[in-house]
């Protein structure tokens, strides 16, 4: 069977996108041509829309339909308190745990010299800025523990050491319903040496 | 551990092999026949690599779209394993369960000796360290973890330094962990070749290829002096990446001269003996290939006392029968089948 130009062409651009394959961009076309036309069309509306009509905040870097963003602009939050994450995927996933009243800054990357990325690859003045104007009082770097991580978090503590600023990083350690016989040994190097006095109850 | 079946499928000449295995295995056959590759499905199956190729593909048989090999273990833990190869890649399952290469190594520890292996002797140095690691990586899994951590943080440090912009200060971040992790690594293989040398032979061993002692203070001078030229020349220029260490008689001397290959052999099967022997938890599967050939009568049989004591499980290739192994179970490897004789 020879496939229309333009079902073929959709699955190689879908088979491209991250997390896709050939096979699983193959079943969500055929899933979507026998969707409701309606609703075909809105998908496609909205990747458009969020696509050219969400614009960085100018403030923290997330990507947002207002200036500021939803959060930078809500009252109700700790502007005091700012989390540096990487990109939008973590602060999604600390907003969804709803605990978090602090605001953000999004760096929109990590320093990796490997994939070409240096400092000026990510949004680092934004944040100097920020914390220049003398409003922050905390800067939580909740970064990932890799080697860029590292890298990303030992640089942003040297451009901040100028400004009076109370810095902090996650901690590390055994997961929440995870097994200590599982651990790898730099997590549990890292538990032990973040281990604390019990509380009592 | 120990080895009690093996099922091959399209693997190099292989078609289709359904094999079990004792204690001490003697696997003959001319010259081309497969005894190497069977001794290369055994290792691959331990280490998930090959030692003949770092393509995994090469080994699947020709206009075959997968490999796969399958063992049976036991000993000090019992283990199904099941490697798969195919153009989608390499799938590793133990007991049932995909895990990653890195978690393989060290279950199922083996070791390889073959006439090749005297290249530790007379080759170039990263013979001698691909050696170490793959020794340490099977004793210590903590090792295998630091020495992958190294290997990132040496490859950010190069590419950093490729860049050639002012990078004095990321170049101190990224130094003083590759500095941690570096002194663990030294200080592992400066324990582990302490206990190779032996009344044979002698280790000379030189952390970063220096004539220096392994002391934290006096590295990490070294590495700070060592900045401003890594700089200026785009590369790292220290770390375990360029550390030497030589096998030498006791007196000091290179074997590489005045000695004859057979007394090369017998040295390098003594090295292997003392690396055997680092094992105290898992006994490793010990492959050896060749090894025979070239070593008279004499030396046979002092190999033969050697694998007498030893409680590991071994596979030896040979081109005939030597009489001193007449203890093993024969094995014949002829046009693509393996027969297996009752003694």
């Amino acid at each position: 069977m020879v496939l229309a130009r333009s079902l073929k062409e959709l699955m190689v651009l879908l088979s491209e996108l991250p997390g896709l394959g050939e096979r699983s961009s193959q079943r969500i076309i055929f899933h979507l041509l026998k969707e409701r036309p309606e609703k075909v069309r809105r998908i496609a509306e909205l990747i458009i829309e969020v696509r050219e009509k969400l614009k960085p905040c100018s403030v923290c870097g997330a990507l947002s339909d207002s200036d500021p963003c939803g959060i930078c602009s809500d009252p109700q939050r700790d502007h005091a308190t700012v989390c540096v994450v990487e990109d939008v995927l973590d602060l999604l996933s600390i907003e969804r745990a709803s605990f978090y009243k602090g605001v953000y800054h999004i760096l929109g990357g990590l320093i990796s010299f490997t994939e070409g990325k240096g400092p000026e690859s990510i949004n680092l003045s934004g944040l100097v800025r920020r914390v220049e104007k003398g409003d922050v009082k905390e800067v939580i770097l909740a970064l990932d523990p890799s080697v860029e991580g590292d890298t990303t978090m030992f640089y942003i503590v040297d451009i901040l050491k100028p400004f009076k600023v109370k810095i902090t990083r996650l901690a590390f350690g055994i997961p929440i319903g995870g097994n200590v016989d599982m651990a790898d040994v730099l997590t549990l190097t890292k538990a032990f040496e973040g281990r604390r006095e019990v509380e009592e109850v | 551990m120990k080895i009690d079946k093996l099922n091959i499928v399209n693997f190099r000449r292989f078609k289709s092999l359904d094999l079990s295995f004792d204690d001490r295995n003697l696997i003959v056959g001319i010259n081309g026949s497969g005894k190497t590759t069977l001794l290369e499905a055994i290792y691959m199956l331990c280490w998930g690599k090959s030692f003949r190729t770092t393509k995994d593909n090469e080994v699947i048989r020709w206009e075959e779209r997968s490999a796969l090999l399958e063992g049976e273990f036991s000993g000090e833990d019992i283990y199904s394993l099941r490697l798969l190869l195919s153009s989608s890649g390499k799938r590793i399952t133990l007991n049932g369960k995909a895990i990653a290469r890195a978690n393989l190594i060290g279950k199922i520890p083996v070791l390889f000796v073959s006439p090749e292996e005297l290249s530790l002797l007379s080759g170039p140095p990263k013979v001698r360290r691909d050696f170490l690691n793959k020794l340490l990586s099977q004793l210590d899994n903590e090792y295998l973890t630091k020495y992958r951590l190294y290997l990132k943080l040496i490859k950010e440090k190069n590419s950093a330094l490729s860049r050639g912009e002012k990078i004095g200060k990321i170049l101190d971040f990224i130094n003083e962990r590759l500095f941690n992790v570096s002194f663990y690594i030294w200080k592992k293989r400066e324990e582990v070749l302490n206990l190779l040398g032996g009344e044979e032979i002698k280790i000379v061993y030189k952390p970063s290829g220096l004539n220096v002692d392994l002391d934290r203070d006096a590295l990490k001078r070294v590495m700070i002096s060592l900045k401003d030229k890594e700089i200026s020349r785009g590369f790292a220029s220290f770390g375990p990446h360029l550390d030497e260490f030589d096998i030498l008689r006791r007196e000091g001397f290179s074997f590489r001269k005045f000695s004859s290959r057979g007394e090369s052999k017998l040295i390098i099967w003594r090295f292997f003996m003392r690396a055997l022997s680092l094992f105290k938890e898992k006994k490793p599967i010990l492959l050896i290939d060749e090894l025979f050939a070239e070593l008279d009568s004499s030396k046979r049989s002092m190999v033969q006392e050697d694998l007498n004591g030893l409680r590991s499980q071994i596979f030896i290739t040979a081109l005939t029968p030597y009489v001193e192994l007449k203890d093993f179970s024969l094995f014949e490897v002829r046009d693509g089948e393996v027969r297996r004789y009752n003694s």
